[in-house]
């Protein structure tokens, strides 16, 4: 009985409320929460592995830029796991809502490497 | 209304025509609340059980002011899954029109808004763009419940885009 008290009443008064506190702080995820990719520009070659690992065909990649959509990305990071150089990571950024649909398109410059 | 999809397709070249509402205008109207209804046009439904995380204690969509209701014509915003199958087509045009004014509509995950991993399927439309005219586009696969709150509060203009980083 006094276990049930502890672990039922004095426990949850301990801890304080679960419910998150989200849009006030930022959102408070497991480290495998898979977010954002990101392409590392220095060490990025434009070799295009990444295109072709793309499930969705959400990448493209230029000389001059790495572009993702990310309306298609399905955030299974298997474009991270093809690239030889390991210059993609997925972050933990999740709020990526948008109000036009062309804001989805993240595109970041390469500058480094060079195929 | 007639019931042919041509009329449809028409009808959704309409509704895209039509002037767009400004947050302002919503945030006048809406103020700090707002009511969801949620619409399956063909998902897989991953987006859904985000959706329905979105009322659990950890989340609790409620504090905010929003809240999920049963129909359209209660409802200031049309949550859209899926990849908008083509049977879904006029039923989710149906829901739109049954909304009143001011009215949003959000694309919610890949499908919804491209057809993800579906697009360029004979079955489906690629994404719920060519027949609804969406505000707020949430990408994901599906979208973390925290995804779906910044995309809903963006939406009634409660927290900022996500930024465009231009090249």
């Amino acid at each position: 009985m006094w276990r049930d008290l502890r672990d039922r009443l004095l426990r949850p008064l301990i801890r304080g409320p679960l419910t998150a506190r989200h849009p006030a702080v930022a959102p408070s995820l497991p480290a495998a929460a898979r977010g954002l990719p990101v392409v590392d520009s220095a060490r990025c070659d434009a070799s295009g592995a990444c295109v072709m690992a793309c499930p969705t065909r959400a990448i493209t990649v230029t000389e001059q830029a790495w572009r993702l959509d990310l309306g298609r990305c399905v955030f299974c990071a298997a474009c991270a796991d093809a690239c030889p150089q390991g210059a993609i990571a997925l972050t933990g950024r999740v709020e990526l809502a948008v109000r036009e649909r062309t804001a989805a398109v993240v595109s970041t410059p390469i500058t480094g490497g060079g195929s | 209304m007639s019931t042919t999809k041509e009329s449809a397709v028409v009808a959704s070249a309409e509704a895209l025509l039509a002037p767009r509402t400004l947050p302002d205008a919503i945030r006048r109207t809406l103020g700090r609340s707002l009511h969801i209804r949620h619409l399956d046009a063909g998902s897989c439904n991953a987006c859904d059980w985000e959706i329905a995380a979105l009322l659990n204690p950890i989340h609790d969509l409620q504090r905010l002011g929003i809240d999920v209701v049963a129909s359209p014509r209660h409802a200031d915003l049309l949550l859209v899954t899926g990849t908008m199958t083509r049977n879904l087509e006029l039923a989710a045009l149906r829901s739109f029109e049954a909304m009143p004014e001011p009215r949003l509509v959000v694309a919610t995950g890949a499908c919804a808004i491209s057809g993800g991993v579906f697009a360029g399927s004979y079955a489906s439309r690629d994404g719920i763009g060519s027949v609804l005219p969406v505000d707020v586009w949430i990408p994901g696969c599906p979208p973390r419940p925290e995804a779906l709150i910044h995309g809903l509060l963006v939406a009634v203009g409660r927290m900022e885009a996500f930024p465009h980083e231009r090249s």
